[in-house]
C-alpha cells in the first residue's frame, strides 16, 4: 500500500468522484477540496505528500495555489496541475511557478496514477 | 526535395519575424499554417518515395514484362499530380494569410520580411502549378460537353497565370486582351476551353525562345443569343513549313517527323477534337522562322446572369460591403475558418460557423440567413446532405436560400449532382477575396429572381441526426474498474452538472455576468467529454468561442436551446446504456 496523503483540489464533482475512487484504490489517503479557499485552509493545517490541482478553480486559482505553497509555505511538495486543452499559456506559468507536472483534460485516471507514482518514486 | 528545402527556408524566415510587433495571433496562425503544411508535405513526399521504391521492387520482380515500366511511369505521374494538387491549397492559404497580414499596418522591416516570405511561397506555388498544368491536360472528360455559366475574363486570367509559370525564365512577353464586346459571363464548357487554351499556349511556349506570345479574344459575330468568339494566339517562335503545317493536328504524322515533342502534338490533336466537338473551328497560319498564329472560333451563349447589377468594389471600399448580410458557413477546417472569418469581418457581414448539419439547420430556422457557404473537406455527400435538407425544408424562405459550395477540385461531373441538389454555385479553391465577394453578391441578387421550389420537394419528416445514438459508456465503466455503482453515481453527477449549466446560462444570459457563463461553460465540458456527448460538447465549445468574440447573446441563447433539445436525447440514450450495462454486469 502507498499510504501517501494526496490533496485533490477539483471543483468538478464528476471528476473528483472518479479520481477519489481510483486513487483510494491505489492506496492514497485523499483530502478532497472543492475550491481554492478549502485548499488554502487545508494546507495551513497540514501539508500532504502530493497535490493534484485543477488550474481553474473558484476563489483561488491553481496558479495562486502553487505560488502560495512555494513562497508562503516554503514547501517542496510535488504539485501536478490539471489543465484543459488550449490552456497552454497557463501551463507554462504553472511550470515557472514551480509545478512538477501537468496533465490535460480529459483526464485518464490511469495516466494520472502513473504520473503520481513516478513523481513519488523520484522524491 | 527542392520544395522541402525552400520550405525550411520559409520557416526560418517566419521565425525571424518580429512577433512582438506583429499582431501575435496572426503571426502565430501564419506560422502554424506553414508548419502544418510542411508536415503534410513531408508525409506526402515520404509516401511518394515509398510508393516509388515499391513499384521499382515490383518491376524488378517482373522484368520480363516490358509493359510494367510504362505502368510505373503512369502511376508516378498520377501520384505526382495528386501531390501537386494537395500542395496547392495550403500554399494558397499561406499566401492569403500573408495578404491579410499586409493589410495591417506594418513597419518597413516587417513588410520586407513578409515580401520575402511571399516570394518564397510564390516560387513553391509555381513549381506546384507546373505539375498541375501537365495534369489538367489529362483530366478533362472528353465525352460530356457542359453548359455552365463561367467568367471568361477570370478563366483567361488563370490560364495566363499558369502559362507564366511555364516560362522557366525564358525572355518571353506573354499577354492577353479581350474585346469589350465579349460578354462577361458565358454559357459553355469552361474546363474544355481551359484545356484547349493551355494546349495551344503550351505549344507556343515550347517553341518560342524569345519574343512574345499574345492571346486576343474578339466577338466574331452574334446570332440571336449565340456569340461566336474568335481566339487568336500569336507567337514569335520558329514557325512551321507548309508541309508541316498540313499535319500539325495529326499526332502520328508529326512524331514521324521527329521535329517536335510528341506529347505536345498529341495535345494539339486533342485540342482539335475538342474544338470540333464544341461545334467550333481551329486553323493555323505559320511562316517558317517568323512564328505561328492559331485561330479558334468557338460558339457560346451569353449568360442570363446580369453582371451590370453587380456591385463593383475597389479594394479600398471593400470594408462593410456586405453590411446587412448574414452568412452561414459549414466549415470543418480550423484554418480555413479563421481565414474566412477575417474576410467576412472585413466585409462587415454577420456570420455563423458550424460543421454540424443539425445546428446549421436550426440556425437557418431561427435566424435570417441570406446565403449558405459549404466548405467541407471530408466528404462531398455531407454537402449534398446539407443541400438536400435545406431544399426540402418546410419553410419556403429556407428552401430558397442560395448555396455556394467551396470546392477543392473542379470535378466536372459534380455539376450534375449540383443541379440535382440545387446548389446554386461553386467556387474553386484557391479563390481570391474578390471572386468570393462577387459570388456572394451575384448569388444573393439572383435569389430574388428565382422561382419558388415546388412543394413536392417538401419532406415533412426532416430527420435530425444526433450523436445520442453513438454514446457508449463501456469505456467509462472500464475507468470505474467495472463498478456499476460508481458509473451510476457518475451518471447522476453528470446529469446534475449539465442541468446546473443549463440553469446558470438561462438565469445569467438575460442580463447577468458573462464571466459566470464562461466559467460554467468551461466547467461543464469535462463531464460532457467523459460521457462521450460530443454533440453537446461541440455546442459548448461554440458558446465559448462566441463569448470570446462578441458575446452575441441571441446566438448563445439559440445554441442553449439547441443544447437543451439535444440533452434530452442524450439523457435518454445514457439511461438506456446504463440499464443495458446493468443487466449484463
Amino acid at each position: 500500500m502507498i499510504n501517501k496523503k494526496l490533496l485533490l483540489a477539483e471543483d468538478d464533482e464528476l471528476l473528483a468522484t472518479l479520481l477519489n475512487f481510483r486513487l483510494k484504490k491505489e492506496g492514497y489517503i485523499i483530502q478532497l477540496c472543492r475550491d481554492g479557499r478549502e485548499v488554502k485552509d487545508q494546507l495551513t493545517i497540514q501539508i500532504p505528500d502530493i497535490i493534484v490541482s485543477d488550474i481553474m478553480m473558484p476563489y483561488f486559482s491553481g496558479l495562486e495555489l502553487i505560488d502560495f505553497v512555494r513562497n508562503d509555505l516554503k514547501s517542496d511538495v510535488p504539485i501536478i496541475m490539471v489543465s484543459s486543452a488550449g490552456n497552454e499559456e497557463n501551463v507554462l506559468s504553472a511550470f515557472e511557478l514551480g509545478a512538477n507536472d501537468f496533465i490535460s483534460k480529459p483526464i485518464s485516471p490511469s495516466e494520472l496514477i502513473v504520473r503520481l507514482n513516478r513523481i513519488l518514486c523520484k522524491t | 526535395m527542392k520544395i522541402i528545402s525552400l520550405l525550411t527556408e520559409l520557416e526560418h524566415l517566419l521565425d525571424d519575424l518580429s512577433f512582438k510587433e506583429l499582431q501575435l495571433s496572426q503571426a502565430k496562425r501564419l506560422k502554424k499554417s506553414v508548419q502544418i503544411f510542411k508536415c503534410q508535405l513531408e508525409k506526402q513526399a515520404l509516401d511518394y518515395t515509398q510508393g516509388q521504391i515499391q513499384s521499382k521492387q515490383n518491376s524488378s520482380a517482373f522484368q520480363a514484362q516490358t509493359h510494367e515500366t510504362s505502368d510505373e511511369g503512369q502511376n508516378t505521374n498520377l501520384q505526382f499530380s495528386r501531390l501537386s494538387h494537395d500542395l496547392k491549397i495550403p500554399l494558397n492559404r499561406i499566401i492569403q494569410f500573408i495578404n491579410l497580414l499586409k493589410e495591417e499596418e506594418l513597419s518597413k522591416k516587417q513588410l520586407s520580411k513578409i515580401n520575402t516570405i511571399e516570394n518564397t511561397t510564390q516560387t513553391l506555388l509555381n513549381i506546384t502549378n507546373e505539375q498541375l498544368v501537365k495534369n489538367s491536360r489529362l483530366n478533362v472528360d472528353l465525352e460530356i460537353n457542359e453548359k455552365l455559366n463561367f467568367n471568361l475574363r477570370g478563366l483567361v486570367k488563370d490560364v495566363m497565370y499558369l502559362c507564366r509559370t511555364l516560362l522557366n525564365n525564358k525572355d518571353i512577353h506573354i499577354e492577353s486582351r479581350i474585346d469589350d464586346k465579349v460578354p462577361e459571363i458565358l454559357v459553355g464548357d469552361p474546363a474544355k476551353l481551359t484545356q484547349v487554351l493551355l494546349n495551344i499556349l503550351g505549344y507556343a511556349i515550347k517553341y518560342v525562345q524569345e519574343g512574345s506570345i499574345d492571346l486576343a479574344i474578339y466577338l466574331q459575330k452574334k446570332e440571336n443569343n449565340n456569340y461566336y468568339l474568335e481566339f487568336i494566339i500569336k507567337d514569335t517562335g520558329i514557325g512551321l513549313a507548309t508541309n508541316q503545317l498540313k499535319h500539325i493536328f495529326d499526332a502520328s504524322e508529326n512524331s514521324e517527323n521527329n521535329r517536335v515533342d510528341s506529347s505536345y502534338d498529341l495535345d494539339l490533336s486533342i485540342s482539335k477534337q475538342i474544338v470540333l466537338d464544341l461545334n467550333g473551328n481551329i486553323n493555323v497560319n505559320s511562316v517558317l522562322g517568323k512564328g505561328s498564329e492559331f485561330q479558334l472560333i468557338l460558339p457560346y451563349k451569353k449568360s442570363s446572369i446580369d453582371l451590370k447589377s453587380k456591385i463593383n468594389v475597389s479594394k479600398k471600399n471593400e470594408s462593410n460591403v456586405l453590411k446587412n448580410y448574414s452568412i452561414l458557413v459549414f466549415e470543418d477546417d480550423e484554418l480555413e475558418r479563421k481565414l474566412l472569418e477575417e474576410r467576412l469581418k472585413i466585409w462587415g457581414c454577420k456570420f455563423y460557423f458550424t460543421d454540424n448539419v443539425v445546428y446549421g439547420l436550426m440556425l437557418l430556422e431561427s435566424h435570417k440567413i441570406d446565403l449558405v457557404l459549404t466548405d467541407l473537406n471530408t466528404h462531398n455527400y455531407r454537402v449534398f446532405d446539407i443541400a438536400g435538407k435545406i431544399r426540402r425544408n418546410k419553410v419556403l424562405k429556407i428552401r430558397e436560400i442560395p448555396i455556394i459550395d467551396v470546392a477543392s477540385s473542379l470535378a466536372v461531373k459534380n455539376h450534375q449532382i449540383y443541379s440535382k441538389y440545387k446548389i446554386n454555385d461553386q467556387i474553386l479553391k484557391p479563390y481570391t477575396a474578390e471572386e468570393l465577394l462577387n459570388k456572394i453578391i451575384e448569388n444573393t441578387m439572383k435569389m430574388k429572381k428565382t422561382v419558388s421550389i415546388p412543394s413536392k420537394y417538401i419532406n415533412p419528416d426532416i430527420e435530425i441526426i444526433s450523436d445520442a445514438t453513438k454514446i457508449n459508456l463501456s469505456k467509462v465503466l472500464e475507468e470505474c474498474l467495472g463498478k456499476i455503482f460508481l458509473l451510476e453515481e457518475l451518471v447522476l453527477l453528470y446529469k446534475q452538472n449539465t442541468l446546473e449549466f443549463i440553469g446558470v446560462l438561462s438565469s445569467e444570459l438575460p442580463d447577468g455576468d458573462m464571466k459566470t457563463v464562461a466559467f460554467a461553460a468551461h466547467k461543464v465540458k469535462f463531464g460532457l467529454g467523459m460521457m462521450q456527448s460530443k454533440s453537446l460538447h461541440s455546442l459548448v465549445v461554440q458558446i465559448e468561442s462566441i463569448l470570446k468574440a462578441d458575446g452575441d447573446k441571441k446566438y448563445i441563447n439559440f445554441l442553449l436551446k439547441a443544447f437543451v433539445e439535444e440533452y434530452q436525447l442524450v439523457e435518454k440514450a445514457i439511461d438506456q446504456q446504463l440499464n443495458a450495462l446493468k443487466s449484463v454486469n
